[in-house]
């Protein structure tokens, strides 16, 4: 199932990933407190960092960009694609409600909410692309080159593991991924618990975003479509969509 | 002094079980006293005297109305109110109809063979059939031209009725109708039905071949011999008739073993009766009901008392099969009722319902069990599943389906009803249904069904109501935006959705509908999507509520069944 969601801003900081999920945690929190909850916390304190079984991207209409800012002319569009129903209900019912949405000093003025068809995935080759780019990271938590030749391996590992973590079941035939048109992109990230960390302001991810070609079992390919490849997906990376 | 005999027969396996019925039957029927115990029925061997005469009384007193014998001798009503002013078109056509059935049946094969047994040869019926005949009238003609032969031919009629009527001729045709609609059903070959004694009285045949050697074998039980019966365990001395005998003669049961004994071990067949077991599955016909060639009997065999109960039926002549099959339950369930619900567990088993279909060659016996869980569903929902009983919904230019026989089928056969909910909804969407209470009601004896096999998959009544309410709610807002075309688009799709299991498809048509109206997604469905059963009901509830506004009026009824099933 796949939500579009159009906001009305004046301006969006230029990392928007981190608004863009304080969005949705806002929604699901308004729409079922307990849900969200379960969802975003292990514990009282601790973070749940489980797989979730959603993935977006957003899409800014008409901007220019002003150092730290984008100014929007028109609007934001998030999309949020999840095969999870009760996530998508959750979702829908809070982003509805929440009319107006305020980060810092940014504020979002919901214009309407509308349902997105799926495609219908009949082979097991399927060319996509990447609405928000795809990000995959190896064991020691470095980001990985397309070119590196371990990058297949992770992206199969962390497709079996988002798979399993959503049907119980991981992934049915391994991952073929072909890029065809691949480009690195930097996404600028702005997150607390790093710049403390790290006394740097901006987490830099290298993810890349384009065309590529992904052969697997249909029934894989299907969910993959609907959850988002690779890591970081519910912060705004690796949603895709079918070409042709 | 001469002792009188006992003849004790305890109950056994189905077959048995509708013959000791049977027996009970006849001898009720005669006001012949007799013992009933626990498991068992006992009486004197003095109940046997005449027992022919017993035996064709009891089935000529319960199935006479459905008797071609019958059919002729009623329309003695119409001969003797006949008045020359009511005579028009229609009623000559009738009294045509009535001629041709006449006709056709007096010169019928089981007529025929009839009239050699009647000693009363006071009229020779073939003879009368030729003289009989049909009135014609050309197109010149006007119904008044025709009225003297009307009479001629209504008086023949009425002298053949009088001759039919009289006892001994009544006895015989009644007694032959009654062999060929009922008893050859069950059983064949022997007695009466043997191809050499069709011309034979029957009574006789019947005293001969059953009574008789019962009442002989009774005499002199050889408790040193060296056989048994191989149903009762009595002794039987010799492995032929008039001692013993085998089971081919009922229909579709027994193995003729002196054609085929491969069945056997070491090629010899064991399974032979003794007199007193051969007699009891003669009386096979009377522990079934039958209704044009469709036989019910009802094993429940917790006790004698109880066995006899529900197969007690009183018969109409239009009493249809259905009728007959659904007043069973009803009793079985009458039956438990009178027992404290808490007894419930222990006191019923599983009830074993054996249906007689003559037309199936093959196989004309089909078996159900009715377990306590359906039992205690049907009782359940016993108000509901009543008003349904004459429920008829056309589904194509002459096909109908009875509402009633079809949910009931479904909880026999342990199936659930979405089959029949989703059919149900599609006649509604094409406008041919619009009875939707009853829909509501399969969709609970149904929750309370799956409930009764798997606690957790059933869902409460108040979220079912809830659900409705939503559906009805959402399709008030499209009332009131002016959007109500949408509706049954909206409809369609769900049902498809449902029909197919497919929740995201129906989460998908939900989330449009209510996207379209800018509101929120009722999230009791939720709780639907974690299994399909619960999914479906909660689907189909909310698809009910869509429908609209005839759902109000039946809310005080739901009320009331929600307590009984609470």
């Amino acid at each position: 199932m796949r939500l579009k969601c159009e906001y009305k801003t004046k301006e969006i900081p230029v990392g928007y990933n981190m608004l863009l999920v304080s969005l949705i945690k806002e929604a699901l929190k308004k729409s079922d407190e307990n849900y969200f909850n379960k969802l975003y916390k292990y514990d009282e304190n601790i973070a749940n960092k489980r797989s979730k079984n959603f993935t977006f991207a957003a899409y800014i209409k008409n901007y220019e960009r002003a150092e730290e800012i984008f100014k929007v002319n028109d609007r934001v569009i998030l999309n949020i694609s999840s095969p999870d129903l009760e996530f998508m209900i959750n979702l829908y019912n809070g982003l509805l409600k929440l009319s107006k949405f305020q980060y810092k000093t940014f504020e979002l003025y919901k214009l309407k909410i509308d349902l997105i068809k799926e495609k219908k995935l009949a082979t097991n080759e399927v060319i996509f692309k990447t609405l928000s780019p795809i990000c995959i990271k190896n064991k020691n938590n470095y980001f990985m080159k397309i070119e590196d030749d371990k990058y297949i391996d992770e992206l199969n590992y962390i497709a079996n593991l988002v798979l399993k973590n959503y049907r119980g079941e991981g992934l049915r035939e391994n991952l073929m991924f072909m890029p065809l048109d691949m480009k690195k992109v930097v996404v600028k990230e702005e997150i607390r618990g790093f710049k403390s960390k790290t006394n740097r302001k901006y987490l830099y991810v290298n993810s890349y975003s384009g065309t590529f070609k992904m052969k697997g079992n249909v029934k894989d390919l299907e969910d993959l479509y609907a959850l988002g490849v690779g890591f970081k997906r519910n912060q705004g990376f690796g949603m895709i969509e079918v070409i042709g | 002094m001469k002792t009188i005999n006992k003849i004790r027969l305890e109950l056994a396996d189905w077959l048995y079980n509708a013959g000791i019925v049977g027996v009970a039957n006849i001898l009720d029927a005669n006001d012949v006293a007799y013992k009933r115990g626990i498991n068992y029925i006992e009486f004197e061997e003095t109940a046997l005297e005449n027992f022919e005469e017993k035996y064709f009384k009891y089935f000529i007193d319960k199935y006479k109305k459905f008797t071609s014998w019958y059919n002729i001798v009623k329309y003695e009503d119409v001969i003797l109110n006949f008045k020359e002013e009511n005579v028009d078109e229609e009623y000559l056509e009738n009294i045509n109809k009535q001629i041709d059935y006449v006709k056709e049946k007096l010169k019928s094969a089981s007529y025929k063979s009839a009239y050699v047994i009647i000693q009363n040869k006071e009229k020779d019926l073939l003879k009368e059939e030729k003289q009989l005949n049909k009135i014609k009238k050309n197109k010149k003609q006007k119904v008044e031209d025709v009225l003297p032969n009307i009479k001629e031919q209504l008086n023949r009629m009425q002298q053949i009725i009088e001759y039919l009527k009289t006892d001994e001729v009544a006895k015989i045709i009644l007694a032959k109708n009654i062999i060929y609609d009922i008893i050859a059903k069950f059983w064949s070959d022997v007695s009466f039905l043997n191809k050499n004694n069709n011309k034979k009285n029957m009574y006789e045949e019947y005293r001969i071949y059953f009574v008789d050697g019962t009442l002989q074998y009774i005499e002199k039980i050889i408790e040193k011999a060296k056989y048994k019966c191989f149903v009762c365990d009595r002794k039987i001395s010799k492995l032929s008739k008039p001692v013993s005998y085998d089971l081919t003669w009922i229909n579709k049961m027994g193995v003729d073993m002196s054609r085929k004994t491969s069945h056997f071990w070491d090629l010899s067949g064991d399974t032979f009766i003794c007199p007193i077991c051969n007699f009891v599955y003669s009386c096979i016909p009377a522990g079934f009901t039958v209704i044009k060639g469709q036989g019910l009997f009802i094993n429940q065999n917790s006790s004698i008392n109880n066995l006899i109960a529900v197969n007690k039926h009183a018969l109409e002549r239009n009493t249809t099969f259905e009728e007959l099959e659904d007043a069973s339950y009803f009793s079985i369930v009458e039956n438990i009722n009178q027992n404290k619900v808490e007894q419930l567990d222990k006191e019923i088993e599983n009830i074993q319902i054996i249906k007689l279909d003559s037309t199936n060659v093959v196989r004309p016996y089909t078996f159900n069990i009715l377990s306590k869980d359906k039992l205690k569903v049907m009782n359940g929902n016993k108000k509901m599943l009543q008003s349904m009983i004459k429920v008829k919904v056309k589904v194509g230019t002459k096909e109908y389906l009875n509402l009633y026989k079809e949910v009931v089928t479904r909880l026999y056969e342990g199936k659930n009803q979405f089959d029949l909910i989703n059919q149900l909804f599609h006649l509604r969407l094409d406008k041919k249904f619009n009875k939707l209470h009853f829909i509501d009601m399969i969709i609970k004896i149904n929750n309370n069904f799956i409930g009764g096999r798997e606690k957790k998959k059933m869902v409460h009544h108040k979220v079912i109501n809830d659900c409705k309410g939503f559906g009805l709610d959402l399709r008030i807002s499209y009332v009131n935006k002016k959007a109500e075309n949408k509706l049954n688009g909206i409809s369609y799709r769900l049902l498809n959705a449902l029909k197919t299991k497919n929740t995201s498809k129906f989460m998908d048509t939900l989330l449009n509908a209510y996207m379209y109206l800018n509101k929120q997604v009722p999230t009791i469905f939720i709780e639907g999507l974690k299994d399909t059963d619960k999914f479906q009901t909660l689907g189909y509830a909310f698809l009910l509520g869509l429908q609209g506004e005839e759902m109000k009026e039946n809310k005080k009824d739901d009320i009331k069944e929600d307590m009984i099933n609470g």
